[in-house]
C-alpha cells in the first residue's frame, strides 16, 4: 500500500452549547447530536474538532463555518444594511508543543454558539471548511416551536 | 558547554539515550491557544456579529 500524505481531518457536531478549552485542546459540549429543531431555533452550537498533520503545523489554515440550505445556498439573516449570510471564520495556526514526537497529529477545536434564528421549515446544513476541505452536518427545522419539541 | 553534552561513538547506547531524553532546561512558546469559542448573535442594531461573550438569549427552547 503506497504511503499517503496525512490530510487535515475534522469532525462537526451539532449541540446545545459548546465551549473550548484552549489550554488542553478539548471541547466541552452539552446536548450533542441533535437533528431536529423548531422555529425560532433554540440556542445551539457547532463544535468543530480539527486534526492537523505534523507537516501542516505552524501554517495559517483558514476555517469557515456557514449555514446553508439543502440546496447549498447561504442562509441570510435580515440585517440593518440588508440580508447577511451567517458565517463565522477564523485563521488557525497550530504550533508544535515541546515534547511531542515528530510526525504526531495535533488537534485544535473551534466552537460557534448561535443565537436563536427564525428559519422556515425545511432542511439546513452547518457547513465547515478547513483549508479547502468541506464537511457538513444537516438538521431539520419543523413548523413547531423549539420549545414544543 | 557541559562535557556531558558530548559523547564518543563507542559510548554505551544507554548513556547516549540518557543525554537525549533528559528534560529541557526551559520551554518556550505559548502554552494556550488550541481552541477558540465565538458567539454568533445579532447586535443591538440587528446585524449578526461575532461576540466574545454569550449574550442573553430569550425564547430558549430545545433541539432534538
Amino acid at each position: 500500500m503506497p504511503l499517503t500524505r496525512p490530510q487535515i481531518g475534522f469532525k462537526l457536531i451539532l449541540c446545545d452549547a459548546a465551549q473550548t478549552d484552549s489550554a488542553t485542546g478539548k471541547i466541552h459540549m452539552l446536548g450533542a447530536g441533535w437533528t431536529i429543531t423548531g422555529s425560532p431555533t433554540a440556542p445551539h452550537a457547532v463544535a468543530l474538532m480539527i486534526q492537523v498533520p505534523w507537516d501542516r503545523t505552524n501554517q495559517k489554515l483558514p476555517v469557515r463555518v456557514e449555514l446553508v440550505t439543502d440546496d447549498g445556498q447561504p442562509v441570510s439573516m435580515p440585517g440593518p444594511t440588508g440580508p447577511q449570510p451567517l458565517i463565522s471564520q477564523i485563521e488557525l495556526e497550530v504550533g508544535r508543543p515541546a515534547g511531542i514526537a515528530p510526525g504526531s497529529t495535533l488537534s485544535a477545536v473551534f466552537a460557534v454558539n448561535v443565537a436563536p434564528m427564525s428559519l422556515s421549515p425545511g432542511r439546513y446544513e452547518w457547513r465547515a471548511s478547513v483549508d479547502g476541505h468541506t464537511q457538513g452536518e444537516s438538521f431539520q427545522v419543523t413548523a413547531a416551536s423549539a420549545a414544543q419539541l | 558547554m557541559v562535557d556531558d553534552d558530548f559523547y564518543e561513538d563507542d559510548e554505551p547506547i544507554e548513556k547516549i539515550q540518557q543525554i537525549r531524553r533528559r528534560s529541557p532546561d526551559f520551554v518556550t512558546g505559548p502554552q494556550n491557544g488550541r481552541g477558540a469559542t465565538v458567539f454568533l448573535a445579532p447586535s443591538p442594531s440587528g446585524e449578526w456579529v461575532e461576540h466574545s461573550q454569550p449574550a442573553t438569549w430569550v425564547e430558549a427552547g430545545v433541539c432534538r
